[in-house]
């Protein structure tokens, strides 16, 4: 008989090891084991050991004007707009300290120090860019090879093999790649009617039109004449197009980095299906009156990772 | 050597006791492999159901609890169908045929593709321990393949050759569907073999 006592013995240590410090269960045992030594430090919470695709970890409400100026030559010759802006703008605290030291020590801020490395390094891909300052390349090869090995689709996409990574490095990587991408889409939005169109209710707290109540008010209200064009705030696609009492016919768009508009009380929704792709500056439908509403208007919401935020700061002349 | 000898026919004499615990322990790893995806999908179908969640974070939060219930529920479903392996192993597959049941197919089909994602679960984390390089990524499939031998492939004989007697056929139907979404998922996203075919 084969014995394989010492070699089982280790394998069964490595998995309970691995157990009790990579899973929910091993979580529920450090809980359980805190909780009988009377050890009231924090201990991770179970549904914390999985690694969520979805919600941007951070978001950093970027106004206009607080942003350097972006002039033609800020335009680099690699890294583009609208991500250079946004890198600048989500530095330092998109960016853990320990990759920040990795840069260098120069005098130069470490904005530009990043952009210098980024110009250089420059293959198309800003997600990817970003990923390979954070965490470096040779983890990122690594989980490209992993997601490669277990069929995922794309594997060089950030999305596709962040769960290959170590945990901490997902962790530094998905921080600045959120935060950039999802700043850059807000960004670079396309207002959906003319920039000159007055905004007749901001975003906040107002008391209701119809109902006279004190109501939280998720998004802006846009005069504008019945049966006009609403372009797609950005690239993205169609979640739903529907209609209900409330919102009227409307249209939920999809965009990178986490980034959702909506588009409320249209006359006419678009032929597209949900799940269709729409590009920027693309017709989803005809401004109207339906639903609750007092007159033909625009009610246009923008949120990240969920959360409703003032549309107003991004109102501009689209990039060219 | 001797000595060294005699204390691993010590410790494989007492391997009944303990053994279990990392068979089950690499199921837990491989299942959570599956639900950390499974918990994604599931947010993001009902994110794309037409329905107003008061907080666009209740998908993600219903996505997230039924993955950990699945995966607490699976460490259960491991435990006991370890417990209930037969003493008397069968003898050819007549005698698998006549232990026919739900439990008895299910079980080896969930166990095989879990485990051996378990067992990559470990080799990415002996690689990830490791500095960069080709060093650690040898050293990370030599474990993982011992760990595969040891505890994937041993728990896998366990349970077709301990085929419980059923007490009748449909024995193990309530696990069948749990038991199958997360089997897919291991396969479909936990074996480093995809990429090869």
């Amino acid at each position: 008989m084969r014995r394989l006592g010492f070699l089982d013995l280790a394998v069964v240590i490595l998995a309970v090891f691995a157990v009790w410090t990579r899973t929910p269960v091993g979580g529920l045992g450090q809980w359980t084991w805190a909780y009988l030594s009377g050890d009231d430090s924090d201990q991770p919470t179970l549904v914390g050991f999985f690694r969520s695709e979805g919600p941007v970890r951070s978001w950093v409400e970027a106004p206009i004007a607080v942003l350097p100026p972006i002039g033609p030559a800020d335009y680099g010759d690699g890294f583009p707009e609208p991500y250079r802006s946004a890198l600048r703008y989500a530095l330092p605290q998109a960016l853990p300290a320990h990759t920040l030291e990795k840069m260098g020590t120069g005098d130069a801020p470490p904005a530009d120090r990043l952009l210098v490395w980024l110009d250089e390094n420059w293959d198309g891909d800003p997600s990817g860019a970003l990923e390979r300052v954070a965490i470096g390349p040779e983890l990122r090869m690594r989980a490209i090879d992993r997601a490669t090995a277990a069929g995922e689709a794309d594997p060089e996409l950030f999305e596709s093999h962040r769960r290959y990574l170590p945990e901490q490095a997902e962790r530094d990587a998905a921080l600045l790649v959120d935060s950039v991408l999802s700043l850059a889409t807000v960004l670079d939005l396309h207002w959906p009617v003319s920039t000159d169109v007055r905004i007749s209710s901001p975003f906040g707290t107002r008391i209701h039109p119809v109902t006279r109540t004190e109501k939280f008010h998720n998004g802006v209200d846009l005069p504008v004449p019945l049966g006009t064009p609403l372009k797609a705030a950005q690239s993205g696609k169609i979640v739903t197009a529907t209609e209900n009492a409330i919102s009227g016919k409307y249209v939920i768009l999809e965009h990178p980095g986490g980034i959702r508009t909506a588009y409320c009380h249209l006359s006419s929704l678009p032929e597209k299906r949900a799940g269709s792709a729409v590009s920027k500056g693309e017709t989803i439908g005809l401004s109207g009156s339906t639903g609750r509403s007092t007159g033909p208007h625009l009610h246009f919401v923008l949120r990240v990772d969920g959360k409703a935020i003032d549309p107003e700061p991004y109102r501009r002349v689209p990039r060219g | 050597m001797n000595i060294v000898s005699k204390l691993d026919a010590s410790l494989a004499i007492t391997r009944p006791l303990w053994h279990w615990l990392g068979q089950v322990a690499l199921v837990i790893l491989g299942t959570h492999l599956a639900a950390d995806r499974l918990d994604d999908d599931l947010a993001r179908f009902l994110s794309n159901l037409p329905i107003a969640w008061s907080d666009p974070q209740i998908p993600f939060d219903i996505g997230a609890f039924s993955a950990l219930a699945i995966e607490f529920g699976v460490a259960i479903w491991a435990i006991r169908a370890l417990a209930r392996t037969a003493e008397v192993p069968i003898t050819g597959p007549r005698d698998w045929a006549s232990r026919w049941s739900v439990h008895n197919l299910l079980g080896p089909l969930f166990w095989l593709p879990v485990s051996l994602a378990g067992s990559w679960a470990i080799a990415m984390a002996i690689e990830d321990a490791l500095p960069h390089g080709t060093a650690a990524q040898v050293a990370g499939w030599v474990v993982g393949g011992v760990v595969a031998w040891r505890l994937a492939g041993t728990g896998m004989v366990q349970l077709v050759r301990g085929a419980p007697v059923p007490k009748h056929r449909l024995d193990g139907l309530l696990w069948a569907l749990p038991l199958a979404v997360v089997g897919a998922y291991a396969a479909g996203y936990g074996l480093p073999v995809w990429g090869w075919l």
